[in-house]
């Protein structure tokens, strides 16, 4: 239920699938996630209301960087959210599309993303900097 | 100071997501300090192998935000619980520059210290930092949180619906405080 995609700690394993492909000097990457309602983090967010929280798709764009560009060691590990925000929740059986940039930077990653309903809405945007772990 | 019933009944968040677990100080509309203890038993170290590494052990950032802004939440509220009746939930929108200094692992106890600097239209934003002892661990220079009509029952195709911002009852009630 929780931890192992990407490795580390974990609230919920929040990439089902994923790709990667190199994208002149960085990386295109991609990942899905269903909405499970009876996730137990989900169960208390809220109850009777299952609503993927919003600190998920940060949860989601960490665990596609580890899975992606991780070292083992911990990095890519998020240093900074520049800029976060989103726009409509993500309700149970919903499904999270996420499409990230990594643009390599002076210790890690610069990280553009979107996150897109399985209807194709536009419900957060996120500008992050990754690097090793603090 | 004010224990977890007093916070169980402000947040409609619950068990494993409700991430406060005392308020020490609250100066309403201006500042809060909170306190959310990290131990190994969180369900997010359950699925950790036995041979995992340190780094592993890192408290999810995301947790940590998500811990942040329900202390913003609390300050915002000023300790009362909203009427239960307005279709409306406290939703986290977005943050500027929320940058992470520290590790946390567990043992750690976090405290958040957050100012609340505007209220414009119903939306909220805060700012702070997060401490583990001395050391500081996160600091974010804004944090956006405003109350939302979720629908129920509605599916994923009416979702949305709920991305045009406040709406006439959230106006309504903001209009008269």
């Amino acid at each position: 239920m929780s931890g192992l995609a990407g490795g580390a700690a974990a609230p919920l394993r929040a990439v089902d699938t994923y790709t990667a492909i190199p994208d002149g000097d960085g990386w295109l990457l991609c990942s899905t996630l269903l909405v499970r309602g009876d996730d137990p983090s989900l169960r208390g967010h809220f109850p009777g209301l299952p609503v993927l929280p919003g600190v998920f798709v940060v949860e989601a764009l960490g665990q596609l960087m580890r899975l992606a560009l991780g070292d083992g060691t911990g990095a890519p590990a998020l240093r900074a959210l520049t800029s976060v925000r989103f726009f409509a929740p993500l309700l149970d059986g919903d499904e999270l599309r996420l499409t990230a940039r990594a643009t390599a930077a002076p210790g890690g990653w610069s990280v553009r993303a979107e996150g897109r309903s399985a209807a194709g809405t536009v419900t957060s945007r996120v500008r992050a900097e990754y690097g090793a772990p603090c | 100071m004010r224990e977890h019933p007093g916070i169980r009944a402000v947040l409609p968040q619950r068990y494993p997501m409700l991430l406060v677990d005392r308020i020490l100080e609250l100066d309403p509309r201006r500042s809060i300090r909170t306190v959310k203890a990290v131990t190994a038993t969180e369900p997010c170290y359950a699925g950790l192998p036995e041979d995992a590494e340190p780094w592993r052990y890192h408290y999810p950032p995301a947790l940590l935000i998500e811990s942040f802004g329900q202390s913003a939440a609390l300050l915002w509220l000023d300790g009362h619980a909203p009427a239960a009746d307005d279709g409306l939930t406290l939703m986290f929108v977005g943050a500027t520059e929320f940058v992470f200094e520290g590790g946390v692992l567990p043992g750690d106890v976090l405290i958040h210290t957050v100012r609340l600097d505007n209220v414009i239209a119903g939306t909220a934003f805060a700012s702070g930092e997060t401490w583990a002892g001395t050391r500081r661990v996160a600091r974010v220079t804004t944090l956006v949180a405003t109350r939302r009509p979720v629908p129920h029952l509605t599916g994923p195709a009416d979702a949305s619906a709920v991305a045009a911002g406040p709406g006439p009852a959230q106006r309504s009630r903001e209009g008269s405080r």
